[in-house]
């Protein structure tokens, strides 16, 4: 019974002796052992380590010693964030042997509150992708439909979240990365402002854009973790000087009168499928009081476009760290220090890291630079402007998460069908604003949908509100995966 | 568009080794994003500043400059392929 339960009902089940922290555990990774077989979203799993603090939380409690806000809750990682000594390897061949010297902030945050930390899971290498297909060790697949990816690029949190193998995952989020999974496996995947939860000890994609975002099958878990890390760091230098907020309240707020904004320009392409979906899920808003307000964010048609110019130009210099000298693969073929660079990084990134690699180096060589790099900058600064102009007419914007749900891997023949899928994520990461993914239904061959509520930057409490909103009057988040909803 | 020559000297800069096929396909996948990509000529950007920072406006402090624990040497070497005395060994580096 308690896979099935809140990270909050876990809490309370802790602290008040009816449910020992050693016991939860072992559930916990029996559970997974069983059935994680299949799905594949683990690469690693803190065994002992996970014991060894449940055993120090069950004397905390017995000695009536203070607990954290986490504490009794099982909690997963994205492999691309650093625990200090266990393996973090980003679904790479590159980082296969390479063990955290630090934990990520958001790792001591989460011990910090007594967090359950329980294993790392599967991601698309370095984060680049919209699958899952893209890990190089093995893919994960939807727990709704096993023939299926889970989206990507945090498809093991996804599915483990989807899979209820633990009540929160922290993913990150480039440009949909937490959204889309979190759509395709029927959950929650929140995308913070920009600066709002630190980024020191998340292996860097693209600097400007990454955040780390929780995953979770309830918008009360989300403020819970939210309230633990949103918060200023100070090693991260593009951190927000925002006190932390009280999300837990900040999503009590009723919602009447809001205007929420929808883009129809950019739903012109939909399937009739997800578009019946999205205004079902639109009246839901107009019966609780909500004003629903056209919008144009015109520019946004470019997302794609300036994502893939952007995010592989800092990919291609972030990733230039790993060549093969101080940590990660050394290629045992090189004999000049040439050959180290270039066999380590050839025998270590995948195929679709190289294309990304090799695009983002295009487009800040010189002779394009201005075309292409600088020229995506600028654009930019117009989607920046045209989503603050739109946030003028209405207090948050709805539009859907992904344009298809879960597909087969290797379906689609079309080169640029994964890119693709980022049609409506990317606009969060390109202006910084929190967008959550919020569980809409189901297509007939059963498989979960999403949208997305946009709020302004900063207004984090704001989109939970909605969230949470939508959550009370339906109750397609509380669905299960049929063949994880037994008891073990 | 994008000549075989023009991607040897990408895969040279990224300093990536690729095998004749790897390049090819490297080179025909690149071409497509690009024409993918070009659609930004249509948007006019006369006049627009390029985003630098993406939340202007709002506040990323520096911290004070004060001393306090670092990554200790010993667990960075952990990670290293190949180190002697405390530091990490290379191939020679000038001739």
């Amino acid at each position: 019974m308690p896979h099935r339960l809140s990270a909050h009902a876990l809490h309370q089940l802790f602290l008040s002796g009816e449910l020992s922290a050693e016991t939860l555990v072992e559930t916990t990774l029996r559970r997974i052992q069983l059935l994680d077989g299949q799905l594949g979203a683990f690469l690693a799993l803190f065994e002992e380590r996970a014991r060894e603090k449940a055993r120090l939380l069950d004397k905390k409690r017995q000695k009536g010693e203070h607990l954290g806000k986490l504490a009794g809750v099982p909690i997963a990682l994205k492999d691309n964030i650093h625990v200090k000594d266990e393996l973090t390897t980003c679904a790479s061949q590159f980082l296969k042997n390479y063990r955290a010297p630090f934990d990520a902030t958001v790792s001591q945050l989460l011990e910090k509150e007594d967090a359950l930390l329980i294993g790392k899971t599967n991601l698309d290498e370095f984060a680049m992708g919209a699958s899952g297909a893209n890990s190089s060790y093995f893919p994960t697949k939807n727990p709704w439909n096993l023939s299926c990816v889970p989206g990507g690029s945090s498809s093991g949190s996804a599915a483990a979240v989807s899979a209820r193998f633990c009540p929160i995952a922290l993913g990150s989020d480039t440009g949909g990365s937490v959204r889309q999974p979190a759509a395709l496996t029927g959950i929650y995947g929140f995308k913070p402002t920009y600066g709002r939860v630190s980024r020191y000890g998340l292996v860097a994609y693209g600097s400007s854009l990454d955040q780390i975002g929780p995953m979770t099958h309830s918008v009360k878990d989300m403020a819970l973790v939210m309230e633990v890390i949103g918060r200023h760091c100070a090693k991260d230098a593009t951190s927000l000087a925002l006190p932390p907020k009280p999300y837990l309240q900040e999503m009590e707020r009723p919602l009447k009168g809001g205007r929420i904004g929808v883009p129809y320009d950019l739903l012109s392409d939909l399937s009739h499928e997800m578009r019946s979906h999205f205004d079902e899920a639109m009246k839901v808003y107009q019966s609780l009081g909500c004003q629903i307000v056209p919008v144009d964010l015109g520019f946004f048609r470019y997302a794609i476009a300036v994502y893939y110019i952007l995010a592989t130009a800092e990919a291609s210099t972030n990733l230039a760290r790993f060549d093969g000298i101080r940590y990660g693969l050394r290629s045992k073929r090189a004999k000049t220090l040439e050959e180290v660079y270039s066999f380590s990084r050839a025998e270590g990134f995948g195929a679709e890291v190289k294309k990304r690699i090799l695009l983002g180096t295009f487009v800040l060589s010189s002779g394009y630079q201005q075309a292409y790099y600088e020229k995506a900058q600028a654009v930019r600064t117009l989607l920046i402007r045209q989503l603050r102009e739109a946030f003028g007419l209405c207090d948050v914007i709805a539009m859907p998460t992904s344009p298809s749900p879960a597909f087969v891997p290797g379906s689609n023949p079309h080169p640029l069908a994964e890119y693709l899928e980022d049609l409506y994520t990317t606009g969060a990461n390109l202006t910084g604003v929190p967008a959550i993914s919020i569980p809409m239904g189901f297509t007939h061959d059963k498989k979960p949908v999403g949208f997305q509520i946009y709020g302004p930057a900063a207004q984090d409490g704001r989109v939970l509100a909605y969230a949470h909103a939508f959550e009370k009057s339906t109750a397609f988040s509380q669905a299960i995966p049929p063949g994880y909803e037994g008891d073990l | 568009m994008i000549s075989q020559e023009e991607t040897d000297h990408l895969i040279k800069l990224c300093r990536l080794d690729c095998s004749e096929e790897e390049k090819t396909k490297f080179s025909q996948h690149l071409e497509k994003l690009l024409q993918y990509i070009d659609q930004l000529r249509e948007v006019d950007t006369t006049g627009v500043e390029p985003t630098l920072h993406v939340l202007d406006g709002m506040e990323t402090p520096l911290r004070e400059d004060i001393e306090g624990p670092t990554l200790p040497s010993a667990d960075f070497f952990r990670n290293a392929p190949a180190q002697t005395g405390g530091m990490i060994t290379v191939p020679t580096v000038l001739k």
